[in-house]
């Protein structure tokens, strides 16, 4: 019995029904699929270094850090129905806290609790915006706070030692061996992939997605609907304020480009087609960090292009659930979900 | 005892509930009926939670849970079935089950006891099938089990014969039967006092927010 709930008194058992076995195979299937996944994940990573030279491994870096902030923008949209078009704020805000406190301390050991700090702050944030159930203006007020945050940031500057810093050009970072990052970000990539995975396919999982069906409902079968927001909304801008640290660092600098829209739409787009499982939304990453890379290529800012098409398609795909199916190693064997 | 003292409920100058008293016992049910616009589901929900009464209290077991919100109250053992069926659409029957059962029990018990609820209300052939894909009838089998496995002492229900063919009108009326012989305290509203006959043990009709005992 739980909690100080009440005792129940008129439900003796029904009988000897072991139907449920069903369901914990179908879950014992799903961890099979996920662990599957992540070791194909694990050994892609360990050995993209050896045969990457260094602008790729350099663009694989930034795919892995674009993974990990939309595995964590994408848990906030498949377990509480919440689509954040305010994901940028964590993922600059980091960078920036970052920046500021190496500013003023020299400590770059202070770097990862800045990311956390900007994190927390950023996922109390989705979180009260997430107190209204009207899902619709949730999306507008986050992109509206997100936009207004990407235009102001210019005007914020810091003088420190008779210099200006900030602005425009924004902050410098210490500068680190691509190796290095690279390192960290795939052991956080595996690490929120196992986790998200794990949470998906798990009880506490099933009343998470509960919240994402219908608010309503889910307070009538007792779940606290409010306490599962809150921790979605901080879980999700955590990770992703910790994506956004990396990716400053990768950039050796943070400006005011890390608020913009397209860092703000990245994850919607990356998920258009696959947005059902861990797999789905780093492939998705992948292909996008790639896609725009060769595009710019041709002509700067090109990518921008291939978004608002995704963007213009992103209702039809959605909506019809044409790619509805998971995109995992289980769904290409026809084991998916 | 489910007890409701003196609720009214005030839209700005709209009065749609005036000092409603009520008392439901464990195992007893009560039909609530009364035309569109009457305040019948005004009423369940406020005594569920999702609505506040604008004076009046509502009492559970003695307890006075008017300002508890609506995951408190089914914690002390209310529950409700929506009149349009609130299914988790994108999980399956057995996963809508579980999740009440989930309340009281630990992961094991919890899946034992979501199974056998299907099994008493011949869901188990839906069990692992998404509830997006149920029919209007099944949905309402659905919503009334789901009512249950949170183990309440009195489940509030919205209207439970509303859009159903005759078949599912049987077996939903089935289903009230087996909850009533379980002990559950029922609160039921509907619009003809005719389709309560057999069920409820009283039947009150409500109309212009008053209240009035017809059986």
């Amino acid at each position: 019995m739980k909690g100080d709930v009440r005792v129940s008194s008129g439900y003796g058992g029904y009988g000897g029904y072991e139907g449920y076995e069903r369901y914990e195979k179908r879950i014992k299937k799903e961890r099979k699929i996920l662990l599957t996944e992540f070791s194909i994940l694990a050994l892609l990573l360990l050995i993209a270094p050896f045969i990457s030279g260094f602008y790729i491994l350099w663009l694989v870096t930034l795919g892995i850090i674009y993974s990990i902030y939309t595995l964590a923008w994408n848990c906030m949209e498949t377990m509480v129905g919440r689509t954040s078009l305010g994901h940028a704020i964590p993922f600059g805000s980091a960078g920036y806290l970052a920046a500021i406190l190496l500013l003023y301390t020299q400590n770059s050991l202070l770097l990862p609790i800045a990311w956390l700090f900007a994190g927390f702050i950023s996922g109390l944030l989705l979180f009260v915006l997430s107190l209204s159930r009207d899902r619709v203006a949730f999306v507008f007020v986050t992109f509206l706070i997100g936009a207004a945050i990407w235009i102001l940031s210019p005007l914020f500057t810091i003088t420190e030692g008779g210099s200006i810093y900030g602005g425009e050009e924004g902050f410098s970072l210490p500068s680190v061996e691509i190796s290095t990052i690279y390192g960290i970000a795939a052991l956080l990539l595996l690490a929120s992939f196992l986790f998200f995975g794990i949470f998906r396919t798990s009880l506490i999982g099933l009343k998470f997605r509960s919240v994402r069906d219908d608010e309503r409902a889910a307070k009538i079968v007792g779940v606290k609907v409010n306490r599962i927001k809150a921790y979605c909304s901080l879980i999700s801008a955590i990770v992703t304020a910790l994506a956004g640290g990396l990716y400053s660092l990768q950039f050796s600098h943070v400006s005011p480009e890390v608020f913009s829209i397209h860092i703000a739409l990245f994850p919607f787009i990356a998920t258009i087609f696959f947005r059902n499982s861990e797999m789905g939304s780093i492939a998705g990453s992948f292909i996008l960090v790639f896609a725009s890379n060769y595009l710019n290529s041709i002509f700067p800012q090109l990518h921008l292009l291939l978004y608002a098409i995704l963007l213009i398609l992103s209702p039809l795909v959605r909506r019809s659930g044409s790619f509805k199916g998971r995109f995992s190693i289980g769904s290409i064997r026809g084991g998916g979900n | 005892m489910l007890k409701l003292k003196g609720i009214s409920k005030q839209f700005n100058s709209l009065v749609v509930l005036k000092e409603v008293n009520l008392d439901l016992r464990k195992g007893e049910v009560i039909g609530l009926c009364g035309p569109n616009g009457s305040g019948k589901s005004t009423l369940l929900r406020i005594i569920s939670g999702f609505e506040r009464p604008t004076c009046g209290k509502v009492f559970l077991d003695d307890r006075d849970v008017t300002k508890l919100a609506v995951e408190r109250r089914v914690e002390l053992g209310l529950s409700f079935a929506f009149q349009i069926p609130r299914p988790f659409a994108r999980l399956t029957v057995y996963e809508n089950i579980l999740l009440g059962c989930m309340l009281r029990y630990g992961k094991e018990e919890a899946m034992e006891r979501a199974g056998q609820l299907l099994k008493t209300f011949d869901l188990e052939s839906l069990a692992d099938r998404k509830a997006e894909n149920l029919s209007q009838g099944e949905l309402k089998l659905l919503e009334l089990c789901r009512s249950l496995s949170t183990e309440p002492d009195y489940v509030l229900l919205d209207e439970p014969y509303a859009a159903l063919d005759k078949e599912n009108t049987r077996k939903v009326r089935r289903m009230l039967r087996k909850m009533k012989g379980m002990g559950v305290g029922m609160l039921v509203t509907a619009h003809r006092t005719k389709i309560l006959e057999g069920l409820a043990d009283e039947i009150f009709w409500i109309e212009l927010g008053r209240i009035g005992r017809v059986k």
